[in-house]
């Protein structure tokens, strides 16, 4: 009697092995027998960065970088794109290792991505560092942040760089602030300027503020950007990829002068993100 | 949508992705427990090279993030795989997750095998050698019976730890339990971040009772009188 449970045990952890890597086998295979003269490009993205990029309700990737990829697709025939929904880090490390062929996080340019990527000329997007500040504060600009309250700022990423270079451009100025990487949902971090614990927020654009600020009633307003950042999609370093970023340039091109980026800008982050050039 | 149906639409969800996590606790904890045992006999067999390998393994498995070991597990495998002549091979995040918390668990386990083993008092052995016991027989008849009740609180505590684990394997795309928690987070930018969690706390904290109350329920049984 034990041996046969012990048996069937077995049995049904063997099988549900196979299946596991049945129904995964298959799925590779057909990715990997793409139609001739068709490239399947695979491509890392955010999943929890809404609007950005994230898997909706109906487990679909989507957001203005996937849609971007999508409108892409459609314009390119040589090439077919797949998008992977995972996290930033994940997205990074597969792209450098070649696990996907590219990654549509909205990065901005440095030297050290351009050296471990190529990275196309034409831009994908852009990142908009914006000051949130209390409808009737009378902030209108960054010289009018000396001695408020201003919200922490995480010391990895662009914003905190942006203040930096405009405080060493204006050392007639000076702002206080803390640095701290603070979890704390942009959500939470708007109803702080909402009920005065904070004067001024920096942060980038892309987080939904429009929509969050409508939908919660908060009285706060997005000032002008303090800085435009061109955002680029990253690609594999291989001899090949040299071919697809030819590709993504001119798709890229094609879907901006058709005003395709912009009409995407505005579906999910609620402007257009281009005015500002 | 009111907060209740929310909540209920939540709570299916959750439930439509447990059994994801559930597979990967159990093929791993095989995968682990096979390759444990393995493990555990090579290191004691103190077979030169080999056995300094298999602690070398161990060592690692042990000290190593889950998180590393997932992504050296999913980005790693596919670059080794075709220097060591195996050709080429993308492992599915399934695999990856699979192999990387087995592999995990098996380095966590080997140590608490290898322990229990030598909890057996030398003077069983050689009672059982005096009697005339095949090597297996010995094994089989009295060391492992002696060996199970020493092993087993480890045991279930790395199999406590398997399943903190698997929170990780979002990571790589995988929507698990912790992926919907933190899909639907994004989803309403964050508004909802705390009952979530708590959610996700209670879930993982009910896999946990459950798995400890199973390997309490064989403790007492394997007990020795």
């Amino acid at each position: 009697m034990k041996k046969k449970s012990i048996l069937v045990a077995a049995s049904v952890l063997g099988l549900s092995l196979l299946t596991a890597c049945n129904s995964t086998d298959n799925k590779s295979q057909a990715e990997s027998t793409g139609d001739s003269g068709v490239r399947t490009i695979k491509v890392a993205t955010g999943h929890t960065s809404k609007p950005l990029s994230w898997v909706d309700e109906n487990d679909e990737v989507t957001g203005y970088e996937p849609e971007l990829i999508k409108e892409l697709d459609k314009v390119l025939e040589d090439y077919e794109f797949e998008l992977f929904g995972v996290e930033d880090s994940a997205g990074e490390t597969g792209v450098a290792t070649g696990k996907y062929d590219m990654l549509a996080g909205g990065l901005g340019f440095t030297e050290e991505r351009a050296e471990q990527y190529i990275i196309p000329s034409e831009s994908s997007g852009r990142a908009l560092i914006k000051i949130y500040v209390a409808e009737d504060s009378g902030i209108e600009g960054i010289q009018d942040l000396v001695g408020k309250k201003i919200s922490p700022l995480s010391p990895a990423g662009a914003t905190y760089k942006t203040v930096k270079d405009w405080e060493e451009e204006n050392p007639e100025f000076k702002l206080e602030y803390d640095l701290a990487d603070v979890g704390i949902p942009i959500a939470d971090r708007l109803k702080e300027v909402a009920t005065g614990k904070y004067d001024a927020l920096f942060y980038p654009s892309s987080y939904g503020q429009i929509e969050i600020i409508e939908d919660q009633k908060l009285p706060v307003v997005g000032l002008d950007p303090v800085k435009i950042i061109p955002t680029f999609f990253m690609i594999h370093k291989s001899e090949e990829n040299e071919e697809l970023k030819q590709a993504i340039d001119e798709g890229l091109k094609e879907l901006a002068e058709a005003g395709v980026l912009s009409e995407l800008s505005t579906e999910f982050y609620a402007e257009d993100v281009f005015q500002y050039d | 949508m009111t907060l209740e149906t929310g909540m209920q639409e939540l709570l299916m969800e959750f439930l439509k992705t447990l059994p994801i996590n559930i597979i990967i606790i159990i093929l791993s904890a095989a995968l682990g427990l096979l390759f444990a045992v393995l493990l555990t006999f090579v290191r004691l067999k103190r077979i030169p090279v080999i056995s300094q390998l298999a602690d070398l393994y161990v060592s690692f498995a042990r000290s190593v993030p889950g998180l590393i070991l997932l992504f050296i597990a999913y980005f790693g495998i596919p670059k080794v795989l075709p220097l060591i002549g195996l050709g080429t091979y993308d492992i599915s995040p399934m695999h990856a997750a699979i192999i990387s918390m087995g592999f995990y668990h098996s380095g966590y386990i080997s140590e608490v095998f290898r322990p229990a083993y030598l909890a057996v008092e030398k003077s069983q052995h050689e009672a059982a050698d005096s009697l005339g016991y095949t090597p297996m027989q010995k094994f089989f008849r009295i060391i492992l019976p002696q060996m199970v009740p020493v092993a087993l609180p480890g045991y279930g505590n790395a199999l406590v730890y398997l399943i903190h684990d698997t929170s990780l394997i979002f990571a790589i795309g995988i929507v698990d339990i912790m992926g919907t928690a933190e899909l639907s987070i994004a989803r309403s930018y964050g508004t909802n971040q705390i009952l979530i969690y708590f959610i996700i706390a209670l879930m993982f904290s009910a896999m946990c009772f459950t798995t400890d109350g199973l390997v309490r329920k064989l403790e007492k049984r394997v007990a020795i009188r």
